[in-house]
């Protein structure tokens, strides 16, 4: 499965009701789209608000065919689906029992300019600096940033060297961070330590460590992105 | 709109028709931009023609509420009219001016930006065969209940664009005691006066370790001092975090980095003003707020990283709350660009399941059978009633001693039929083994067997069964439904059947 299949999955849907190809459009879009919603949204809004935004998000999808050609279907669906949990928070700020937003054909507000190109390619070129800066850190300093920033992008060294830290199965440690409710759950599985969790002293001179080593990566991170650009 | 030519940008044309609907909305309505000021019509009837559409005022909306797909085409067409009758001419009037100020050096993402003497901001995106202008507005300090002057339009505009056309500028420190003497000159009268002072103090106090600035900030500090507690207060009250996040909220939805640049740089303002004036409190919770929005940052607007790095540097960093703003807009950068590649970990797909039910390999014979049972004649409906007792009833296998664990997970279905009828009923199961359905009819002579068994918690089969009061023809469930779709005489009923949950 792939971006580029899901216009035509959901077109065989609405045009000859291939429930095969509904569920497997579906399935695809459902974990794509999980896996956008970034983890600082993941721990301070509510978790039904999320599940409610992707249910209503892939029930109009099912319910209603795209209008819009899609020349690029994975920022099309993270745009729409972005917006559409942003719209349903400040729905439920207004309305707390709000369970969904309409959603509109979404207008493409730019149209397809020279700019438009070499902006996407100005970005590509400075993602690619990003990857590059990023494999010049330590493990551990990649480890310290990627914990808070983009927990399920750990990879499998990062993750071992992560269990080996902790003295943990890397099981254990893909399950504690999945479950992880906030940064003093993730700054126990980088630091398990052996601080009572109701100690507050305890637990802010914690998050202080942890804040402190993240900051020292980022620093690094910076001057490598200057070297590199 | 005639295309202008700019000496060194050449040829310039107003918004293009996809952008203009979202900028009448949010700028030619806004009701603290005051464009009856400067255009040729009142926006407010305008407005009201727009509002009746959309069923939201724009005082309820900042942005451009979505709509159906018909109210958005008669409100797309209200929204067109305005920008060619008023809109469009009054910021025109405004790239057109000869006094407009325009940035010397080209922006990112090929922009030019500028500003009128009426206080109208607008920025040009460079193109070709012609530039385009992709947003013009009158910007002011978000103060509640605050109508700016045409004079504060200008002030505001022209802060604006030094401070986003100077960002690189060596001479930082110059635009500082510039803006310290300006706003220090008299005695504050009103908030918008406050708002000037307390921006530029605390903008000086970044540079509070030059020589240069230091003399220019002192008196500046001096001013602030004096400020009567009720002005001061007043403005504390008035400071309109809202709105300012209602932009980061817009900026974060757009296509395009810039509103949210924008919009950040308000919010940096928003939260010098509100530390020299210790709303404190209120700093942090907007604070909070935003970080939570700007974590949508997406992954191909990764160059705000750099703005984002630059700006938290100069407002300092992490010890201001202004500083924390960029650094969680860096950090966003970061952790979309770390987000972009395929992840290692992919979570579950959990609302498949209740969103499209599995493709079950009976589907096609359920919906045969809704139709046979759609037509239901009058004998079908009483031999319906008569077979009414038919069931079928899942059931666990008693546990065995020994059994192994797989033995233990296996599930009986056992059907109850009427005793005195049963050469006159037909029963098939099917499943993903037997797509076509195997019969079984002669199960109940099968003594305490059960019709079926189901292989572990994920089997599920159906069973279908055909009676009538006379025989049944057929060898097949496929001919034994031909039948059935033939004769009046004849029922179908049917049980999906799976372990219970």
């Amino acid at each position: 499965m792939s971006w580029e299949t899901i216009a035509v999955l959901l077109g065989r849907w609405h045009e000859a009701r291939d429930r095969n190809s509904l569920r497997l459009g579906v399935e695809f879009l459902e974990r794509e789209l999980r896996l956008m919603v970034p983890p600082i949204v993941r721990r301070r809004w509510p978790e039904d608000l999320i599940e409610d935004a992707l249910q209503g998000f892939l029930g109009k999808l099912i319910e209603k065919p795209l209008t819009t050609e899609l020349a690029s279907p994975k920022a099309f669906f993270a745009r729409a689906f972005r917006n559409h949990c942003i719209d349903l928070h400040e729905q439920r700020s207004r309305q707390p029992d709000a369970k969904s937003v309409d959603i509109m054909e979404l207008d493409e507000s730019l149209p397809d300019t020279r700019e438009g190109a070499d902006q996407a390619l100005q970005s590509q070129e400075r993602a690619r600096h990003v990857r590059e800066a990023l494999d010049g850190l330590s493990l551990s300093d990649r480890v310290a940033l990627k914990l808070e920033l983009a927990p399920q992008w750990l990879t499998e060294a990062e993750m071992a060297w992560l269990a080996e830290r902790t003295g943990r199965p890397e099981e254990a440690v893909r399950g504690a961070l999945s479950d992880a409710p906030d940064m003093y759950a993730v700054s126990k599985i980088f630091d398990p330590g052996d601080d009572a969790p109701d100690d507050l002293d305890a637990r802010r001179h914690r998050m202080e460590r942890f804040r402190r080593r993240r900051d020292r990566a980022r620093e690094k991170l910076r001057s490598l992105l200057t070297e590199v650009t | 709109m005639t295309p202008w030519r700019h000496a060194q940008l050449g040829p310039i044309v107003g918004m293009c028709p996809s952008l203009q609907p979202k900028k009448v909305w949010k700028h030619f309505y806004a009701p603290d931009e005051h464009w009856e000021r400067i255009a040729s019509a009142d926006p407010v009837p305008l407005r009201r023609a727009a509002e009746d559409i959309v069923g939201r005022t724009r005082e309820e909306a900042s942005e451009l509420p979505r709509v159906s797909p018909d109210a958005w085409g008669r409100v797309r067409a209200v929204l067109a009219d305005h920008h060619e009758a008023a809109y469009g001419p009054a910021y025109f009037d405004a790239v057109r001016d000869p006094e407009s100020c325009w940035s010397l050096r080209m922006g990112r993402g090929q922009r030019h930006v500028g500003y009128s003497p009426r206080g109208v901001y607008f920025v040009v995106q460079l193109d070709r065969p012609a530039s385009w202008v992709m947003t013009a507005y009158r910007p002011h300090p978000p103060i509640i209940g605050v109508d700016s002057s045409e004079a504060g339009y200008l002030r505001a505009a022209e802060a604006k664009f030094a401070k986003e056309t100077g960002m690189d500028s060596r001479d930082a420190a110059g635009d500082v005691v510039a803006r310290l003497e300006e706003a220090s000159r008299t005695a504050p009268a009103n908030l918008e006066d406050l708002w000037w002072l307390a921006a530029a103090v605390g903008h000086g106090r970044f540079h509070a370790e030059d020589p240069a600035v230091v003399r220019s900030l002192s008196a500046a500090e001096r001013r602030l001092a004096e400020v009567e507690r009720r002005l001061a207060d007043a403005l504390r009250r008035s400071l309109d975090w809202s709105a300012v996040l209602q932009g980061i909220r817009s900026g974060v939805k757009d296509v395009n980095p810039f509103d949210l640049e924008t919009a950040l740089h308000d919010a940096e303002d928003l939260l010098v003003v509100a530390s020299v004036m210790g709303a404190v409190a209120e700093a942090e919770a907007f604070l909070e707020q935003a970080e939570t929005l700007l974590g949508w940052i997406p992954a191909e607007w990764v160059e705000l990283g750099d703005v984002a790095a630059r700006r938290a540097a100069a407002v300092g960093g992490a010890d201001h709350v202004a500083g924390r703003l960029w650094i969680h807009a860096e950090e966003a950068a970061l952790g979309a660009a770390l987000r972009d590649g395929p992840a290692s970990v992919r979570p579950a797909a959990r609302l498949v399941d209740a969103l499209v039910p599995a493709v079950l390999p009976w589907d096609s014979i359920l919906l045969r059978i809704a139709l046979i049972g759609a037509g239901m004649a009058a004998e079908r409906r009483a031999c319906r009633e008569r077979w009414a007792s038919t069931r079928a009833a899942v059931a666990l296998t008693a546990p065995k001693m020994g059994a192994s664990g797989d033995e233990q997970d296996l599930w009986d279905v056992r059907l109850t039929v009427q005793d005195s009828d049963r050469e006159f009923v037909r029963v098939f199961v099917v499943d993903a083994a037997h797509p076509e359905g195997h019969e079984d009819t002669e199960f109940s002579e099968r003594k305490d067997e059960p019709l079926w068994r189901l292989e572990g918690r994920e089997d599920r089969a159906l069973i279908v069964v055909v009676a009538s009061d006379s025989r049944i023809e057929g060898t097949t469930l496929d001919e034994v439904l031909s039948e059935a779709e033939r004769r009046r005489d004849i029922i179908v009923t049917t049980k999906e059947v799976s372990p219970p949950t």
